[in-house]
């Protein structure tokens, strides 16, 4: 399937959205770092199962992960990866965006 | 009553990665924590700071629970306090919409299939409007609504509004998402003993997550949902008959159901109310009036009445709901009378109930009627 024909949600619920700060640049900016948060929460997430199943299977070393060297089709997912969460962390800069003049 | 169950797996739910998951778990607890741990931090606030200030500047305390908003607004820690509280629902649907987006295909073709093997029905009406009430904002912020269709035949819609009830319940709704349907039911059962209706309405039944435990108890009952998103409706029939469970579907206006007069013997919703706009809802009442046969039960379970508990701060921040989570109607049901709404609709004063059918400590409101 291309990316054309790929089925879109909404991203953006309808409705104004509420200013709770007196800046609405204090708004913005609490959002960013929930959105922050909840990502670090994943990854802390992530490496607890890592190391779960680390200490169970016979275990990576910290020199493995200093030695590893991503191919060129990895890094390009982690490229990939890298845009994907900043469209997460910023997602309040799309809400604004999809409401503007709505 | 926070017990955190995992969802039980269905072939239209969608499967989340382990981060997508990651993210879930996270916007669900960051909402537990703003809706449980922050409170008593506003109360102390208000109790401390805020209400002292208000007394010595105009020599009395605020009464009300506007008054109590209007000082709280303009302390920084409510701001921040409500401020995150949206963002918690936005990052719940947030972390669920990629999910669900990557799999929607899969979901799509699944639910065609499940529908095809005929297990209760689905009726759809390409011709449906959706009531202008529910167009003006998307309801508590689920992006697209009840009605979006994300693609031809689409039941996607469904799978995300399942995900996002779950979570939005903080892990108090059971591994089916059934717990307010399972309150109905029993309620009903201990209520009314000698019920045993031949055939049952459930009205805005969504993705019908709360009308199944309704089969369960009422076994030999014909039981007809009908709501007006064609998504939702499409999630429930494959879902219901993923878990084995006749129930007809169909898509409809609540108030212009268009069964004859007198079909039912019983007419339910669950959580329904407090989306329907206020002056609407005698014209629901009304139609639930019109296709119940006499000594037909009317019973609905809904949001707890928070609104006209007698501590000002807590309505308060119930009511944030309506300004910030796009709940329009939100605790305007519970401030309207709906006993007199009832008996305007047909139903004798005498057989009006308006009550409380608890969850544990967690009080949802019950209401109804019998039809003479």
């Amino acid at each position: 399937m291309n990316n054309a024909d790929r089925i879109r949600l909404t991203r953006t619920a309808r409705g104004e959205r509420p200013q709770f700060s007196r800046e609405p640049e204090v708004d913005r900016v609490m959002a960013i770092a929930m959105a922050i948060a909840s990502e670090v929460a994943a990854l802390r997430e992530r490496l607890d199962t890592f190391e779960t199943l680390a200490a169970r299977n016979g275990g990576v070393s910290a020199a493995d992960i200093e030695a590893f060297e991503p191919s060129a089709e990895h890094e390009k997912q982690r490229e990939q990866w890298r845009h994907d969460f900043l469209d997460r962390v910023l997602y309040i800069m799309r809400s604004e965006s999809d409401l503007a003049g709505v | 009553m926070y017990e955190s169950v995992p969802q039980r797996p269905l072939p239209v739910l969608a499967k989340p990665s382990h981060d997508e998951r990651a993210r879930q778990l996270f916007a669900k607890d960051f909402r537990k924590y703003i809706m449980l741990d922050v409170p008593p931090l506003t109360r102390r606030v208000y109790e401390q700071e805020v209400k002292p200030a208000v007394i010595a500047a105009r020599g009395a305390a605020p009464t009300t629970h506007t008054e109590v908003r209007d000082v709280m607004w303009e302390h920084g820690y409510l701001r921040a306090a409500q401020g995150l509280q949206r963002i918690s629902q936005e990052l719940m649907w947030g972390s669920i919409v990629p999910s669900v987006e990557r799999q929607a295909a899969e979901i799509n073709a699944r639910a065609v299939e499940l529908s095809a093997r005929g297990v209760g029905s689905l009726d759809l009406d390409p011709k449906a409007e959706v009531p202008e009430y529910l167009t003006r904002v998307d309801i508590h912020c689920m992006p697209g609504n009840y009605h979006t269709e994300n693609a031809p035949n689409d039941a996607s819609q469904g799978a995300l509004f399942d995900r996002g009830s779950f979570l939005y319940a903080l892990g108090s709704a059971g591994d089916l998402n059934d717990a307010t349907g399972v309150v109905l039911a029993n309620k009903l059962k201990s209520q009314f003993p000698a019920l045993a209706p031949r055939r049952i309405l459930d009205l805005g039944c969504t993705v019908g997550n709360n009308t199944l435990p309704l089969c369960d108890v009422y076994p030999d009952a014909e039981i007809h949902a009908v709501d007006i998103g064609a998504p939702m409706l499409r999630y429930a029939h494959a879902r219901a008959t993923a878990l084995g469970k006749v129930v007809h579907w169909h898509q409809r206006d609540v108030r212009h159901t268009r069964f004859p007069d007198g079909h039912f013997d019983l007419v339910t919703s669950e959580i329904l109310f407090h989306e329907v706009e206020p002056d609407q809802i005698g014209a629901v009442f009304k139609e639930a009036w019109r296709v119940l046969a006499p000594g037909g039960v009317m019973a609905h379970i809904d949001i707890p009445n928070f609104f006209q508990y007698p501590d000002p701060l807590f309505v308060s921040l119930v009511d944030a709901d309506n300004f910030h989570n796009n709940e329009p109607f939100w605790g305007e049901m519970h401030r309207r009378d709906l006993v007199q709404l009832m008996v305007d609709a047909g139903f004798p004063r005498e057989t009006c109930f308006r009550g409380v059918a608890p969850m544990g400590t967690f009080p949802w409101s019950w209401f109804g009627a019998v039809k003479s």
